[in-house]
């Protein structure tokens, strides 16, 4: 599904990515997890297709088209999404028409034809109540005035919407509590099916307790200095992140 | 500030206060011009300084322009109208008396030397007392123009430079600041005096901070002062004017021009620090008016022209240190922190033209007002249609102490490209009581906190000043304050 | 349209027009002082030559330059069918209509609210020495040249006063209905007195549109806010874009009294609105807000003036301004603090979205504070669509152009959404919103 070779990726002059290789196949769940200024964030950029990124080497084959040739738009009309740390707010924009114009160009780029704003209500309300959210977020302008959880949840239902091949989630679980984590990682299990993949990108291994990966990769310095199954991520809680790269060094 | 204008002044200043303490008058030997200004008074300050034509034709020419200007009429100035023929154009400091030990100098002075911190030996070379051996100001300043010479760097004055360096004065000056520009542009140009010049050659950077305490001045500077800086493809200088010792000067008005080009890869740090005379407290009389233009072009490529200013003194300062962002990607800055306290009145602030692509401007004012002084923070960015991708960020604000003094706040922003971003905030408040309170309650006086919280206002644009000037610069403001605060 | 003959300044040219005008009898006796007073300021102030600091980004030597015939309505026929689809729903017993600077009665109806509310013309109105006052005085002291030409020039305006105490069910709608005609340019110059007193509730809303042709509408729009009273009030400027339109809002507002002002601006050839407002008691507070949306070649301009003169009172004020094409928006706002105006909170803002090469948006917002006791702060930004906004919706998606339209739409609805009916934000929503989606 995903190939990720060599990447090389600098952002305002200075390097973050220092070449990073990754393979995901269908149905798989990864995640990469690090520490602070690993270069977590600008991995998922880059996948996302952000202008502020230059790319030095590598690719990324997606269903094996070169990704890095295509806009961010053609990105996610391919069928990847990308569920943001920090979800921008975009007041006096509705929810529901935002979601609406995003599911559509979907459907133009299948060949199909659009739907009107009934139609879409119809689907809207069902993914909502899978995900237990209140109906008044329909008309709120898009994550104005939410809390972090609720833009969590509100990247979710947009993931719910959009139903893409690939998922990549950049701390889905920072700023959520208990409760709120357990009811986001339900909906990201919900989706989940035999032919989806899903990288979960993550500092915290108790994401991971919710959401059960297949294969564990860290993060260090710009590149995967590990890879394991889901118990890579115990010895992580137990070790640490320092004590892991102790480890490597040895 | 220069020596020899520093001393020029102070004596002037020193010798009116002796008559006026001990009841004696001291004749200073002068050579001066009788007042007044007319062609033949620049023809003669031209054939005075020995000039080449070309020089002369460019003051003549300047001074036409001058005559045709209406003077600026600002609506937030309350100014005495200026009688430009009351002025004398052209003074020799020739003949600099000297005192015979730093007890003749008055006590306020000696005072506010200690304050600041001023060591020894400089408040005698500041204060003209004949010098000992141990500290002798003319040598190290040779040193220091030597060191530079060998990396390649000139240093000199503006007269030096028309002497040995013609070509380069006769290509920059006026390219940043026509004459024409505005009305104190045009009288600058056509009596200024003498001033710096610097010149970095390509992939220098001069082994230490060039500043005006060193620069050897054999011409006098007066109140129309020219400095022009040229910093060559990738290279760096940063220049000192001024410093934190209070100026003195009987001369009431100062029009300085100050021109600085950067070429490709270039980065020119400018920083001012700057006590002039303010006028007596409750009259606002005597006080100095400031007015300087000061432009910076950044022709090249990725050239970088940063300005940091402390301005403290004056009765009336008008300045705006400018930025034209020719080259593609380059960087303009402006940190200012501009303290008005008596009677004082400032208007100052800063343009920043966007015209090449990519550009980036930056500017942090802060503005403090205090007594019955009124501060005015004045600026301009402008996105010419050409400027694509341009960035700005701007933040001022002003800090009201006291109930009767007054701030202002009028930016410009003319934005003329869709991909050129302009963001400006401002706000203005009076100290924050409770961050007062917590100080006090901690054991500080009321006026050490209040520095503090002023400190605080003020810290971002004190990081941009080199090391020892930044620490003279809070004191200073400290100073000010003291007598400030009730 | 004839051009001026370089000898006589256009001022005098005027003056004496005036003087023609008042010989033909030149409406209500009892305005005769005040439109005497005017003419005299007018010619005191003189139209602004280069760098005038009320016009800094508004050019209008074309304006001044231009010859235009006073109005004179003949028949009120003609303004009946037009005057149809500017009638708000909800408004169509609460509606007041002035036709080319004209108060019409016959064609006005506040059946609804006549028990809150009372109309009258404002020559009868000034028979009143407290309101023949207050309008003399103002037109002494007038700064803006404009606004001392309606004073001269207007015909006979409205007053609307709220009683004392009431509460209006129905906002009451003033539609200020200008024709143009194929041949000639005719300036008219309606005056609105809007009297809100002590602890009313109210909510006028005032419309300007036209039909024809082009034409010049130069009007002025008074409102005194009694003590404790709350008034909303929104304008519509519909004009077209080949029309002039300058308007000057004087409001005075009392103790704990609040005004709410809304605007949605379609802009013109010139259109500039001039905003004077005083908070003389105490406690005061009054919110601002405008949006424009302007293609080709149009212009629209704010002119801001608000005087904190009690204690206490708040004012914020934001404008969010969208330009396309060739055209031109300025806002130039001043906070003014005075000595005495100790606890005044001020908050500006002005945002503007620049979508083509040829256009421009110029903001200046400006505070003169003379007293220490405040919290006065003030932003401006100005640029294309947010670029993360723009990012993020492209990741779900949605083309480029597409996410442009909708934050675009987003950006003037933040204002459009403010206004006081549905009706009136739907009015908005066609007049600005709409416009910016047709014209990508």
């Amino acid at each position: 599904m995903l190939e990720i070779k060599g990447l090389q990726v600098a952002l305002n002059g200075t390097q973050i990515l220092k070449g990073v290789s990754l393979t995901v196949g269908r149905g798989e769940i990864h995640s990469v997890m690090g520490p602070n200024g690993s270069g977590k964030s600008t991995l998922s950029k880059a996948l996302a297709g952000h202008p502020s990124l230059e790319i030095i080497s590598g690719s990324i084959l997606f269903d094996g088209k070169n990704l890095l040739e295509m806009t961010p738009e053609e990105r996610a009309r391919a069928g990847l999404f990308l569920g943001y740390q920090y979800p921008v707010e975009i007041p006096g924009l509705g929810n529901s028409e935002f979601l609406r114009m995003a599911y559509n160009a979907k459907r133009i780029a299948e060949g199909k034809e659009e739907l009107d704003a009934m139609e879409f209500e119809d689907i809207l309300d069902e993914k909502m109540g899978l995900l237990g959210m209140d109906g008044k977020f329909r008309e709120r302008g898009v994550n104005e005035g939410f809390s972090g959880g609720e833009k969590k949840k509100n990247e979710i239902l947009q993931m719910a919407v959009l139903d893409p091949k690939l998922a990549i989630l950049d701390e889905i679980d920072s700023g959520l509590d208990i409760d709120a984590l357990r009811v986001v990682a339900e909906g990201v299990n919900s989706l989940m099916t035999k032919d989806k993949s899903l990288i979960l990108i993550t500092h915290y291994q108790r994401l991971l307790d919710y959401i059960r990966p297949d294969y564990v990769h860290v993060l260090s310095d710009g590149r995967i200095v590990k890879s394991g199954g889901p118990e890579l991520a115990h010895s992580l809680e137990v070790e640490g992140y320092d004590g892991l790269a102790a480890g490597a060094v040895r | 500030m220069k020596d020899d204008n520093v001393e020029t002044g102070l004596m002037d200043a020193l010798d009116a206060r002796r008559e006026y303490k001990y009841g004696f008058t001291t004749d200073i030997e002068s050579d001066s011009f009788a007042k007044g200004l007319s062609e033949d008074v620049v023809r003669a300050i031209s054939a005075k300084k020995e000039e080449p034509d070309w020089l002369l034709q460019f003051r003549l020419d300047a001074y036409r322009k001058w005559t045709q200007m209406p003077q600026p009429d600002w609506a937030q100035l309350k100014i005495e109208p200026i009688d430009f023929n009351a002025i004398s154009y052209y003074s020799s400091p020739k003949s600099k008396k000297k005192l015979g030990s730093l007890e003749d100098v008055p006590q306020e002075i000696r005072e506010t030397f200690d304050k600041l911190g001023i060591p020894l030996e400089e408040q005698k070379r500041i204060s003209n007392v004949a010098v000992d051996a141990v500290f002798d100001s003319v040598s190290v300043a040779t040193t220091h123009k030597r060191r530079l010479l060998e990396a390649g760097v000139i240093f000199c004055s503006i007269s030096e430079a028309v002497r040995e360096y013609p070509e380069l004065v006769k290509k920059y000056l006026g390219s940043v600041v026509p004459p024409g520009d505005n009305f104190y542009a045009a009288l600058n140009s056509a009596v200024f005096s003498d001033g710096s010049f610097v010149y970095v050659p390509p992939n220098t950077i001069p082994p230490m901070e060039l500043s005006t305490y060193f620069r050897i001045n054999t011409e006098g500077t007066g109140q129309f002062e020219r400095t022009l800086i040229i910093c060559a493809e990738k290279s760096q200088v940063s220049y000192i004017e001024g410093c934190t010792a209070p100026q003195f000067d009987t001369n009431q008005l100062h029009a300085a021009i100050v021109e600085l080009v950067a070429m490709d890869d270039a980065s020119i740090k400018y920083s001012t620090v700057q006590n002039w005379y303010p006028g007596d407290p409750e009259t606002g009389k005597g006080g100095i008016y400031n007015f300087v233009v000061k432009r910076g072009k950044c022709a090249g490529k990725n050239s970088k022209i940063s300005w940091t200013q402390i301005e403290t003194g004056s009765a009336i300062t008008w300045k705006y240190p400018s930025c034209i962002l020719q080259g593609d990607g380059s960087v303009g800055e402006f940190y200012s922190v501009a303290l008005t306290t008596g009677r004082q009145q400032a208007d100052t602030g800063t343009k920043m033209i966007h015209i090449g692509k990519n550009t980036r401007s930056l500017i942090i004012a802060k503005g403090i007002a205090a007594d019955r002084s009124s501060n005015a923070y004045r600026g301009l960015v402008k996105m010419t249609p050409g400027a694509s991708g341009a960035r700005n960020y701007t933040q001022c604000d002003s800090l009201l102490i006291g109930g009767r003094s007054s701030a202002h706040t009028f930016p410009y922003i003319e934005g003329g490209n869709p991909t050129a971003q302009v963001e400006h905030e401002a706000s203005t408040s009076k100290i924050n009581e409770e961050q007062l309170f917590y100080l006090q309650q901690r054991g500080v006086s009321r006026e050490q906190a209040i520095s503090a919280v002023i400190n605080g206002f003020c810290k971002e644009v004190f990081n941009h000043l080199p090391m020892e000037f930044s620490v003279e610069a809070r004191k200073l403001l400290s100073l000010k304050l003291e007598n400030s605060v009730a | 349209m004839t051009t001026q003959t370089a000898t006589v300044p256009r001022e005098v040219e005027i003056i004496k027009s005036f003087t023609r005008s008042l010989a033909g009898g030149g409406g209500d006796g009892s305005l005769i002082s005040l439109k005497e007073a005017s003419i005299k300021r007018f010619g005191e102030l003189g139209f602004p030559k280069r760098k005038h600091e009320m016009f800094t980004y508004a050019q209008t030597g074309e304006l001044v330059e231009t010859q235009f015939a006073t109005s004179l309505v003949q028949s009120l026929a003609r303004f009946a069918e037009p005057l149809k689809s500017h009638i708000l729903t909800g408004c169509e017993r609460s509606v007041v209509v002035m036709v080319d600077g004209y108060f019409s009665p016959a064609l006005s109806n506040i059946a609804g609210v006549s028990d809150h509310v009372v109309v009258t013309a404002l020559g009868e109105a000034a028979k009143n020495g407290r309101i023949l006052a207050m309008l003399e005085k103002s037109a002494t002291g007038e700064t803006d040249v404009f606004a001392a030409l309606n004073g001269a020039f207007f015909r006979d305006g409205v007053m609307i006063r709220v009683k004392p105490g009431a509460k209006l069910s129905a906002p009451l709608l003033v539609v200020a209905l200008s024709s143009g005609a194929k041949d000639s340019l005719a300036a008219s110059y309606p005056r609105i007195l809007v009297e809100a007193g002590e602890s009313s509730e109210a909510s006028v809303i005032v419309k300007y549109a036209g039909f024809g042709g082009a034409y010049f509408v130069n009007a002025r729009e008074d409102v005194i806010v009694g003590d404790g009273a709350a008034l909303g009030y929104c304008v519509i400027q519909a004009d077209g874009p080949e029309s002039w339109n300058m308007t000057k809002l004087a409001v005075e507002l009392g103790a704990s009294g609040r005004f709410n002002h809304t605007m949605a601006l379609n802009g013109g050839r010139l259109a500039r609105r001039n905003i004077e407002a005083h908070l003389k008691g105490e406690g005061g507070k009054i919110e601002i807000s405008g949006a424009s949306a302007l293609a080709g070649k149009e212009q629209s301009h704010i002119y801001a003036r608000v005087y904190h003169e009690a204690r206490d009172c708040e004012s914020s004020q934001l404008f969010r301004n969208v330009v396309t094409g060739d055209s031109k928006t300025s806002v130039d706002t001043t906070v003014i603090v005075g000595e005495g105006a100790s606890g005044s909170v001020s908050r500006q803002l002005v945002n503007a979205l620049i979508l083509s090469g040829g256009a421009r948006a110029d903001a200046k917002p400006n505070l003169m504070i003379y007293n220490d006791d405040v919290k006065c702060s003030h932003g401006a930004t100005s640029g294309g669509v947010n670029a993360d906004q723009l990012f993020y919706m492209t990741t779900r998606g949605v083309s480029r152009r597409d996410a442009e339209r909708a934050l675009v739409a987003a950006f003037l609805r933040s204002v459009t959404a403010l206004l006081p009916t549905p009706a009136s934000v739907e009015a908005a929503e066609e007049l600005i919103v709409r416009k910016m989606e047709n014209v990508k």
